[in-house]
C-alpha cells in the first residue's frame, strides 16, 4: 500500500511536468491558489462553509470512478482496498479540512471527514445500460454525451429559476445561467482520442469553425429558453442578460479553442491559468482567443492535413 | 495506387520503422505480419495519417487521410455515446449525409445501446461497419478478428471479399494465419521494423510454416511459477 501512494504521487509530479511547469514551482503555486480560491469564497456569501465542503466532496468523486475501482480491486483484498480508499480520500479532503478549521468552520470540517470515508463506498459497478434520451443525438459527440452526465446539474439550473423569480432574486437567475454556460464549457475539457479528430475530412479552419457552430446552436438550445425567462422576469436588468448571454458565447469559443490549442494533450497550467485570468478579466479573451486560435491550428494540422 | 518510399518512425531514440518500401493496388488485400512490437501498428498508423514519419507515402488522392478508413485494434468509444451517435458523427465528419443505418446494420448491433457497454466483439463490429459507411477508398483493419466470433470471423472474411470486389485496397494485420491466408493477395513479414518477406498465395503455406517454427528456446526454463 505504501508502494501504491509513492507510485501516486510518482505521478503526480510527472502530470505537473508534462503540464511543462517544474514541480518546485508548480506546487507553491497551487498552495498559494488554494487558498487564495479559498479565502475569496468566504468573502462572497454566509454559506461559503457549506459551499466550500460540497466541492470538496466534488473533488472525491473522480476516485470513485468504475474503472479505476475495478483496477483496484483487482489489485487488493477487500480490506486492503477499503483502507486505501479511505486512505486517500482522507488525504485529499484535508487540505479543505484544515482550511475550514483556519476559519473556525468546526461542524462542517469536522462532518466532511466521515463524509469523505463513506465516499467510498459509493456504488463503482453502475453500468449505464438505459440510454438517457438527448436532444443533441444528432450533434455527436460533445453536447449529446455531456448533456447524459450533467442532466441533473442542468435540472437543478432550471429549478433555480424558481425561487429567482419568486422571490425576485436577479442574481440567483444569473447565477442559474451561468451554471448552465459552464456546464457547457465542461464538456470541452477534456481531449478525445486522436481518431475523433482525423476522422474529418475538413481543413483546420473548417473543423475548429464546425466545433465551434455547434458548441454555440447546442448551448443556444440549452440556455435560450432560461434567458428568455430571466428577460420577461428582470426587465429591468435586460442589457445586462443579454451581455450576461454574450459573454457566455464568447466563452464557449474560447473554451473549444482552448481545448485545441493543446491537443491532444489536457490543457497545460499555464494554459489553464490564463484561461482562468481571461474568465476573470474577459477583456483579454480579444488577445486569448486568437493566440488559442493560433495555437490550435498548429495542434491540429498533422492530424487534419 | 499507393505507394510507401523509405518510410521511417523513431520514438524518441528507439527506431520502430527502418525504411518500409510498399506499394498497394486497388481490388488487392494485403496481410501484414509480424510479431508483437514489430511495427505493424505504427505502419498502419503512418499510412493511416495518424502518426509523423520521414519518407514518403504517395497516392491518386489529394489527401489519402480522408479516403481511409481505419479499424483499430481496440476501438475506442466515448462514455454514454450510442452506437447509432458513434456511426452518425463518422458520417459527419466525411459529410455524409445519413441517418438510417438500420439496412447496413449487418452485425445486428443494438445501435440504440450505449457503445461503451458492447462486447469487445461488438465494439469492433460498429466500428468496421463504421469505416464502410464512410465510404473510403483503403481500408485499414488492424487485428479484425481478435476478440470476434467465429460468425462474425466469417461475416468479416466476406466483407474483406466484398471490398476487394469493389476494387477496394484492404490492408489487414493478424496474428491467425489462416484468416490472412483466406483473403490476402499478398501477405508480407515485417521483422523489427523491416519489411523482410513478400510472398503471395503460392507462398503462403511455406510462410506459414516459418512463422510455426519459431522457437523460444531455453527462455522458458528461467520462468519460475509459484
Amino acid at each position: 500500500m505504501k508502494y501504491y501512494f509513492s507510485l501516486q504521487f510518482k505521478r503526480f509530479l510527472r502530470w505537473l511536468a508534462d503540464s511543462g511547469v517544474p514541480a518546485f514551482i508548480a506546487l507553491p503555486f497551487l498552495i498559494i491558489a488554494f487558498l487564495a480560491a479559498s479565502k475569496w469564497l468566504f468573502i462572497q456569501t454566509a454559506f461559503s462553509s457549506w459551499i466550500y465542503a460540497i466541492v470538496a466532496m466534488f473533488v472525491l468523486l473522480p476516485l470513485s470512478d468504475q474503472l479505476r475501482n475495478a483496477q483496484l480491486k483487482m489489485l487488493f483484498s477487500n480490506g486492503q482496498l477499503w483502507q486505501l480508499r479511505i486512505i486517500e480520500n482522507i488525504i485529499l479532503v484535508a487540505p479543505f479540512v484544515a482550511y475550514l478549521c483556519f476559519e473556525q468552520q468546526f461542524l462542517p470540517a469536522a462532518g466532511l471527514v466521515p463524509v469523505a470515508a463513506l465516499l467510498t463506498r459509493l456504488p463503482t459497478n453502475v453500468r449505464y445500460a438505459k440510454v438517457f434520451p438527448s436532444p443533441f443525438r444528432k450533434f455527436p459527440f460533445e453536447f449529446s454525451v455531456g448533456f447524459r452526465k450533467t442532466a441533473w446539474v442542468l435540472g437543478t439550473a432550471y429549478l433555480l429559476m424558481i425561487p429567482a423569480i419568486l422571490v425576485v432574486n436577479y442574481n440567483l437567475g444569473v447565477f442559474a445561467l451561468i451554471m448552465i454556460f459552464l456546464t457547457g464549457m465542461s464538456y470541452y475539457l477534456k481531449p478525445e482520442s486522436q481518431t475523433y479528430v482525423w476522422i474529418y475530412a475538413c481543413s483546420v479552419q473548417n473543423f475548429l469553425l464546425r466545433k465551434m457552430a455547434t458548441a454555440l446552436i447546442c448551448i443556444s438550445i440549452l440556455s435560450l429558453p432560461m434567458l428568455l425567462i430571466m428577460l420577461m422576469a428582470f426587465p429591468d436588468f435586460r442589457l445586462i442578460t443579454l451581455a450576461v448571454q454574450l459573454l457566455g458565447y464568447i466563452f464557449m469559443i474560447s473554451v473549444v479553442l482552448a481545448k485545441y490549442s493543446a491537443y491532444p494533450n489536457e490543457m497545460s497550467i499555464p494554459q489553464g491559468i490564463l484561461y482562468g485570468v481571461s474568465l476573470t478579466f474577459p477583456l483579454l479573451f480579444l488577445l486569448v482567443i486568437p493566440l488559442f486560435y493560433y495555437k490550435a491550428t498548429r495542434k491540429l494540422k498533422p492530424l487534419l492535413e | 495506387m499507393i505507394a510507401i518510399r523509405n518510410l521511417r518512425k523513431s520514438y524518441g531514440g528507439k527506431t520502430v520503422l527502418k525504411g518500409i518500401d510498399l506499394s498497394f493496388e486497388p481490388g488487392f488485400v494485403y496481410g501484414i505480419v509480424g510479431q508483437n512490437g514489430a511495427g505493424k501498428t505504427t505502419l498502419f498508423k503512418a499510412v493511416a495519417g495518424l502518426e509523423e514519419f520521414e519518407g514518403a507515402i504517395e497516392s491518386s488522392h489529394e489527401l489519402l487521410k480522408n479516403h481511409v478508413g481505419f479499424l483499430e485494434t481496440n476501438p475506442i468509444f466515448l462514455s454514454r455515446m450510442t452506437g447509432w451517435e458513434y456511426l452518425k458523427l463518422l458520417c459527419a465528419a466525411r459529410n455524409i449525409k445519413e441517418d438510417n443505418f438500420e439496412e447496413e446494420n449487418l452485425f445486428d448491433l443494438p445501435l440504440d445501446e450505449y457503445a461503451e457497454n458492447y462486447s469487445t466483439g461488438m465494439k469492433k463490429k460498429l466500428a468496421l461497419m463504421g469505416t464502410i459507411l464512410q465510404r473510403n477508398e483503403l481500408f485499414i483493419l488492424d487485428e479484425p478478428f481478435n476478440g470476434v466470433d467465429i460468425y462474425s470471423n466469417l461475416i468479416i472474411t466476406k466483407i474483406v471479399r466484398k471490398l476487394k470486389a469493389a476494387n477496394k485496397t484492404v490492408l489487414i494485420s493478424s496474428h491467425i494465419f489462416s484468416t490472412l491466408s483466406d483473403t490476402c493477395d499478398i501477405i508480407h513479414l515485417i521483422e523489427e521494423g523491416k519489411v523482410v518477406k513478400s510472398v503471395d498465395r503460392d507462398g503462403f503455406a511455406d510462410l506459414d510454416q516459418e512463422m510455426r517454427s519459431f522457437d523460444i528456446g531455453e527462455k522458458l526454463d528461467r520462468l519460475s511459477i509459484f
